[in-house]
């Protein structure tokens, strides 16, 4: 049906490009000016914002701790995640939808009650520290919170469901037949997933765990909250920069080196995927 | 064999319990009788009381909330729609830069939204003198700056899924264009636009890091005042406050789904 | 090789019968068809014999042991499935090695057999080869070769093919037939085409709503239908539901209303509800004749040309419509003409109404 919907384009690409391009670019552009104090900038370009930021090692921490957080984030993401997609796209049972519909409300609701219920379920004396202390398990109450546990588990609650929701949609896409011709072809149920369902999922597998690691890179407030304040990682730096210190050049310098950084994972995990990629994408085996 | 199922049972079991452990503690914990300032859990005693006395400090954050969640998703609900329409079907060169460039919100850290902002609130005061900053105007910006992409991306979607033979059915039957879209077209596509619209909704009425650098005390929303409170000043009212919160966003999604069948996972083309 | 036994299977889904009672041997060696309409159970057969569904009751034995309970992976089968279930991100070659390399077979036992079986279906030129590279026919041929490369007790092959269009259909038949009888491996075919059934089957068992309807060669299945099912499902059939009125010498009488005919022999006992079926390619039209008592008669309603042969539809009272087929073209009728309707003596079948 033809209508000119090249003009349909013209309101939304205006509005995003004023609410987008313009104020990043400026903001962008503020990493290269100096910090005068009081929220001033500045009028000479330079660099030294970068130099400082790759010459101190506490600055370096930071950037190697975000991603390593975020690495082990996503790795928990796709191990805990796969069964439970799999589970979800092979069953049958009329309570499927339900299941699915559990993942998105759990995932739509606001960070900042699911912060509030993972500390009271990971604090010294919550739940979980009960239970394990119950069952002898260990002596002492488990430290969860204001660590680096406390806030891998906040980002896993935070990115589990929408790796599960992908994983799940692309799962479905293979069909069933083909695991059961790899039974009938000898291959017990674990070596047709991992013969024919795991490698047709690599697409799936790789956009998940991209997902799950650029969240996570940019997670702020469950960090902020199961942190405490101690574990602090690049999105945590920013807006204590902006917050307690007033630096905006400092700030958008951290900004660009995080953006950046997630940037050249994204392409280098992307160009291993695509050499790994053989045959037909999943889906099309008709 | 039957190791595998059980394994993966028990992780199924695992990560839905992880997921849904931290909304039943605070539902559990919110019926705590007794004056205490942090959580005992299990409760000792059972009492309604905080939600008698959900703190009056909250109304008006969660009418800015909702008001701007309502406001922003009505926003990126009618540019999303345009922008997804003239994607799918507008044959433009550089589509899929496009797609990727309607979707780079998302990519950006909300943190650094909120500061980006922030600096550009400033900025636009400098040269114009209209002050958006700690405005509800303001915060309008950011969250439909925020949730135009999920708008974005879920009628895109449903179009590229759409069968073109359906249009063609409804010309042959002597409808203009125009009111083949307004009677065919876009009742079909309503399920995109409704599941798009409710994300919108949600990630907007849920914001805290885009949102905190750019509200003043009088246009606090409801999770940047929770978040300030978890961080100095908790009180077991928030627990009240929260399940209140969590109920009312878990249940919309369900009637959503359940009352207009709207389904918010795509479907694959499953083969078998 | 080994036979394939299914004794008294049952299989429900969401408790609904899809098999019911289902007792079948396949024997050593033949190619047994399973012929039915869709949902008549035959997929569930054959995924029941290759261990993809378990039965709720009875047995299944792959020659001579009882696999009921057994892992599909373990029970030697070889299975083509409807869509070929491919594995699209593997070459030709590595499909047809998947199930040598499940089952240890050394490597080089392995690149032989790969060859060997890329061979017998002429597609040793594809072996580097994508599935979604290739046509429809070859990938039916690749699925068919993975199948048999570990050599299977027997071969399952559900709807193998469906996908293809009416010649590549045609072709491929004599080919799977080829191949069947090269390895001389005991198969079990499903399929809802009675023309593929007739073409390629020792033995056809036709399968109506999870029951098997009747077993036995294609001849004798044609021949002597075992129900008005078998009979209208393989071929065309007028069927005629009446109730014996009464005897005439060696004939019976029919009443089915508003007609009263005769049919040869002693079917039934007076009042018996009766079907009678009567083959197209055996009823003759007579034009001009005076029709004689106890006979049909009706108008011509419409004669179509179908290639072979011309096809006549004759409207009797009472919304009854009997079709003569003839084969010799000769006769012409002209619409509404009137005519008797005769069939060969030896021609009618009937059954128990």
């Amino acid at each position: 049906m033809r209508l000119p919907w090249p003009l349909f384009l013209l309101p939304p690409l205006l509005v995003s490009l004023l609410l987008f391009v313009v104020p990043q670019i400026a903001f962008l552009r503020s990493s290269l000016f100096r910090n005068v104090g009081y929220g001033q900038t500045g009028s000479t370009l330079t660099v030294e914002n970068y130099a400082r930021f790759f010459t101190d090692e506490f600055y370096q921490a930071a950037l190697l701790r975000t991603a390593a957080l975020s690495l082990i984030d996503a790795a928990v993401c796709l191990a805990v995640g796969f069964p439970i997609a799999y589970r979800l796209a092979r069953s049958r049972s009329r309570w499927r939808s339900t299941w699915l519909t559990l993942l998105v409300a759990s995932s739509l609701v606001t960070v900042v009650i699911k912060a509030l219920g993972m500390m009271i379920l990971l604090s010294a004396n919550g739940p979980l520290n009960q239970a394990v202390l119950a069952l002898r398990l260990v002596r002492e109450p488990l430290k969860l919170l204001n660590n680096d546990v406390g806030v891998v588990l906040g980002l896993v609650h935070y990115t589990l469901p929408l790796v599960i929701l992908i994983l799940f949609s692309v799962l479905q896409t293979i069909p069933e037949d083909l695991e059961a011709a790899a039974r009938t072809l000898g291959a017990a149920p674990w070596r047709a997933v991992g013969r024919v369902v795991l490698p047709l999922a690599v697409p799936g597998l790789v956009a998940a765990s991209l997902m799950a690691f650029n969240l996570a890179m940019g997670a702020f407030t469950s960090t902020a909250l199961l942190g405490g304040g101690k574990v602090l990682t690049l999105p945590v730096l920013i807006q204590r920069k902006v917050v307690l210190e007033v630096d905006y050049p400092f700030a958008a310098t951290i900004a660009v080196v995080l953006l950046a950084s997630g940037v050249l994972l994204n392409v280098l995990v992307l160009r291993m995927a695509l050499r790994l990629r053989r045959g037909a994408p999943a889906g099309t085996a008709a | 064999m039957k190791l595998g199922r059980l394994i993966v049972t028990f992780v199924f079991a695992l990560g839905y319990g992880f997921l849904l452990a931290p909304f039943l503690v605070i539902l559990i914990a919110s019926f705590a009788g007794g004056q205490s300032h942090y959580v005992v859990f299990p409760p000792t005693s059972f009492s309604v009381e905080w939600y008698l006395r959900l703190p009056a400090e909250y109304f008006r954050p969660a009418l800015v909330s909702v008001g701007v969640a309502l406001g922003a998703g009505l926003i990126s609900t009618v540019l999303g729609i345009l922008a997804a329409f003239a994607l799918v079907r507008g044959r433009l060169p550089g589509r899929n830069l496009l797609k990727a460039y309607f979707n780079a919100p998302l990519q950006i850290p909300f943190v650094v939204t909120g500061i980006v902002f922030l600096q550009f609130y400033y900025l636009l005061y400098a040269l114009t003198g209209a002050r958006l900053l700690g405005t509800v105007w303001g915060l309008l910006g950011v969250h439909v700056f925020i949730t135009l992409p999920y708008m974005v991306g879920a009628v895109a979607a449903v179009l590229e899924r759409f069968e073109p033979s359906l249009e063609e059915a409804a010309l042959t039957l002597g409808a203009t264009r125009w009111s083949t879209l307004r009677r065919v077209t876009l009742p079909l596509i309503r399920p995109g636009v409704v599941a798009g619209a409710l994300y919108a909704f949600v990630v907007s009425f849920g914001d805290v890091p885009a949102s905190m650098f750019v509200v003043s005390s009088a246009t606090t929303t409801l999770p940047v005042q929770l978040f300030y409170a978890l961080e100095f000043d908790y009180t077991p009212a928030l627990l009240a406050l929260s399940s209140v919160v969590v109920a009312l966003s878990m249940g919309a999604i369900f009637a959503v789904q359940w009352l207009l069948g709207v389904d918010f996972v795509q479907r694959g083309r499953a083969g078998s | 090789m080994a036979s394939v036994v299914l004794a008294d299977v049952s299989k429900r889904f969401d408790g609904v019968a899809a098999v019911h009672d289902l007792s079948l041997e396949v024997r050593d060696g033949e190619l047994l068809t399973l012929l039915g309409p869709s949902g008549c159970g035959k997929t569930t057969t054959l995924r029941m014999v290759a261990g993809l569904l378990q039965p709720e009751r009875g047995r299944v034995l792959i020659g001579e042991r009882d696999v009921t309970r057994v892992a599909p992976e373990r029970r030697k089968v070889g299975m083509v499935f409807q869509d070929y279930a491919l594995f699209p991100h593997l070459t030709v070659t590595e499909n047809v090695a998947f199930g040598l390399r499940e089952r240890a077979v050394p490597a080089s036992e392995r690149e032989r057999r790969v060859r060997e079986m890329l061979g017998l279906v002429r597609l040793e030129d594809q072996a580097a080869k994508f599935p979604h590279q290739l046509s429809g026919g070859q990938r039916q041929r690749v699925a068919l070769a993975r199948a048999v490369a570990y050599p299977p007790q027997v071969l399952l092959m559900d709807e193998p093919l469906g996908a293809l269009d009416l010649k590549l259909r045609q072709a491929m038949q004599l080919e799977v037939a080829r191949i069947q009888r090269t390895l001389r491996i005991t198969t079990l075919y499903v399929t809802h085409d009675q023309e593929e059934a007739l073409n390629l089957s020792d033995r056809i068992a036709v399968m109506d709503r999870g029951r098997l309807a009747q077993l036995g060669t294609g001849t004798e299945v044609y021949d002597r239908p075992a129900t008005p099912f078998v009979a209208d499902f393989l071929g065309r059939v007028n069927l005629i539901r009446g109730r014996v009125v009464g005897r005439e010498g060696a004939w019976t009488v029919v009443r089915a209303e508003p007609h009263v005919f005769r049919i040869p022999g002693a079917v039934a006992v007076e009042g018996t509800e009766i079907v009678v079926g009567v083959r197209p390619e055996r009823v003759r039209l007579i034009a001009g004749a005076e029709p004689a008592a106890l006979a049909l008669t009706g108008e011509v309603e419409r004669s179509a040309f179908v290639g072979s042969l011309v096809r006549h539809y004759v409207r009797c009272a009472g919304d009854l419509v009997i079709t003569a087929e003839d084969q010799d073209r000769k006769a012409a009728f002209a619409p509404g003409q009137r005519v008797v309707i005769e069939w060969d003596l030896d021609a009618v079948m009937t059954w128990s109404g």
